[in-house]
């Protein structure tokens, strides 16, 4: 057994015994809330459209076949209508509106309740509100809003998660200082770029290939992300595919680092990462872009070119932690392998995680895409192991001809 | 015969690393700086909380008051119960909220002021507190938001909840707020080494 074969039986072996099991999940649905914001002449009326399983502390007195029973329901609808004005919370500015005229009732499918809130006293400065503060119980609460300005401009965005503050039609300077976060955030919080820059940078490469390195990623994740915002938004599932599959890559990263694979090889996973990774901020960003009110393409260019800046800091430290390593003399290889292995890992997990949280949107059979995954990264070994076949065989063939070959790494 | 050699700017080469690795440490400084300024009051705010507990910041703004007065009040009641070895009746200790009646339920070692309001779309308030049990041993963690002592050293763990639609509840003893639809608020995520779990 050669050493490259027994570094390869160790690192499978390592991330067999790292790996995780698969689980099943149920599949779960948005409890959507439909609101719309409209400023006419000196009022603002508020709209909402609410599933009853998002009112979950209402008590809504129920039917035997699960609808609401209105005639029970009735006296309970002044309180809703007033929970959901102090809950919204709608700001002018620093200062709260005054308490609106709130009236509810129940909704044509007697599975909802409609709420109106009318704010009077005139519209004047920038308008903020709590959003999603509902607690749901058969699935998570979404709020799909749209707000209509004075001026006939609108704006539409989606709110999940916890209750948020959203600024409504914000200006530039915030707009600017809103998306740079954002982009900081998208890098740091997801943790793929940091995983695969590392991993690029566990052996010692030359200055110019760490930058050419650096340039494909950034080229891939640029061209994707303009592709992703020129284009109608991706379903979610489709998103945790490629999340997936860029995790998948970091995976084959670490593998590159223990076979030392060839320049070029790194390159075209370098791009295919960047790809990936750009379907995920590119998603990030259109998902996002609507917070921006009538900014677009300033929330769209702060949000990118931040990103970017990020990534190549993280580069730039990974490089020169790298280079003072070696500089204290660092075994280089077993370095690059142990690291490589628990970036590795690390990766392996983030890969299982996402196969849950598509399993759960009820998109894909989780269990299925891992197995695709697998199977289309075990063709693409194959396909290369072939070609280095091929290509040696020609190698020999041309050497007793006297042409010589010359294999580089 | 002996030749000199002199090193080429050694002294410059040096002096030129050194402003390198400032400059380097002064951006690494400034991009960590910004991205913590960046992300205050920004992060995701379930990040370390359970999910019965909520943070008073992602709450209504009169909420957040409300939160406020309760946790002042919560230390006027220690200090009475250091002093007198027995808890304040809610009527002396005088707790917040216009339109609310407080009443105290007292089980074993727990203690619940519990704050319903009359107007049935406003929230309930809950300040529990629970002194340790007689004979065991003493809960070492530091004082925070859910850890306080008394002036003879009791380690209390102290909680504040909330509840939508109060006035639908009944004003009883709550065994178990966190399962049965009460929130827990705190002011910042707590440390994950002391917090309690229930």
């Amino acid at each position: 057994m050669n050493r490259l074969t027994a570094a390869l039986c160790a690192t499978a072996v390592a991330l067999a015994l790292t790996g995780t099991r698969l689980l099943a999940h149920d599949v779960v649905v948005d409890q959507v809330i439909d609101m719309n914001i409209a400023v006419r002449g000196p009022q603002l009326v508020v709209h909402l459209h609410v599933p009853a399983t998002a009112l979950a502390d209402a008590n809504l007195p129920r039917l035997p076949d699960r609808t609401i029973d209105p005639s029970r329901a009735r006296p309970l609808l002044a309180g809703i209508a007033a929970d959901v004005a102090r809950n919204l919370d709608l700001q002018q500015g620093e200062n709260r509106f005054a308490a609106p005229t709130a009236t509810a009732r129940v909704g044509d499918d007697q599975k909802s309740v409609d709420v109106e809130l009318v704010y009077t006293g005139g519209v004047s400065g920038s308008v903020s509100a709590r959003l999603n503060a509902f607690r749901a119980v058969e699935g998570p609460a979404r709020t799909d809003l749209h707000y209509s300005t004075a001026t006939g401009s609108e704006q539409s965005l989606t709110v999940t998660g916890p209750p948020v503050r959203v600024q409504l039609d914000p200006s530039t300077l915030d707009v600017a200082r809103q998306f740079i976060g954002r982009g900081v955030r998208a890098v740091f919080d997801s943790g793929d770029e940091l995983l695969f820059l590392l991993c690029l940078l566990l052996p010692l490469r030359q200055p110019r290939l760490a930058t050419a390195l650096f340039a494909v990623i950034a080229a891939g994740q640029l061209g994707a992300m303009i592709i992703v915002a020129s284009q109608s938004p991706m379903a979610p599932a489709a998103v945790t595919a490629a999340g997936m599959a860029a995790a998948s890559v970091v995976v084959i990263a670490g593998l590159q680092n223990v076979v030392e694979a060839r320049p070029a090889r790194v390159m075209a996973l370098a791009a295919l990462f960047g790809v990936l990774s750009g379907v995920s901020l590119g998603s990030t960003v259109v998902a996002s872009a609507p917070f921006g009110g009538s900014h677009t393409w300033l929330a769209t260019i702060s949000f990118v070119v931040v990103a970017l800046i990020c990534e190549l800091w993280l580069g730039a430290v990974g490089w020169g932690t790298r280079l003072w390593l070696d500089q204290r003399r660092t075994p280089a290889r077993t370095l690059s392998i142990l690291g490589s292995v628990l970036i590795a890992h690390e990766a392996v997990h983030r890969v299982v995680d996402r196969g849950h949280v598509l399993a759960q949107s009820g998109a894909f059979d989780g269990d299925r895409v891992i197995i695709w995954l697998t199977l289309v990264w075990a063709g693409v070994m194959l396909c290369l192991a072939l070609v280095n076949r091929l290509s040696a065989d020609a190698d020999a063939s041309g050497s007793s001809l006297g042409w010589g070959a010359a294999r580089s790494r | 015969m002996t030749t000199v050699v002199q090193s080429a700017g050694g002294s410059n080469k040096g002096g030129r690393e050194r402003v390198g690795v400032l400059a380097v440490a002064g951006a690494v400084v400034m991009l960590v700086v910004a991205y913590l300024a960046l992300s205050a009051g920004n992060t995701d705010s379930r990040r370390g909380l359970l999910p019965y507990q909520t943070l008073a910041s992602t709450l209504p703004e009169s909420d957040q008051q409300q939160f406020k007065a309760l946790r002042q009040k919560l230390l006027d009641a220690e200090a009475e119960r250091s002093r007198v070895s027995r808890w304040p009746s809610a009527e002396s200790l005088g707790l917040p909220g216009a339109g609310y009646r407080w009443t105290r339920f007292d089980r074993g070692v727990v203690t619940n002021y519990f704050g319903q309001p009359t107007d049935a779309s406003q929230p309930a308030w809950l300040l529990e507190i629970q002194e340790p049990e007689p004979g065991t041993a003493a809960d070492p963690a530091p004082n925070d938001e859910e850890h306080h002592r008394l002036a003879d050293g009791t380690t209390l763990h102290v909680y504040v909840w909330t509840h939508r639609f109060g006035g639908q509840l009944r004003a009883e003893f709550v065994a178990a707020p966190q399962n049965t639809g009460w929130a827990e608020v705190f002011a910042e995520v707590p440390n994950p080494v002391f917090a309690i779990k229930r």
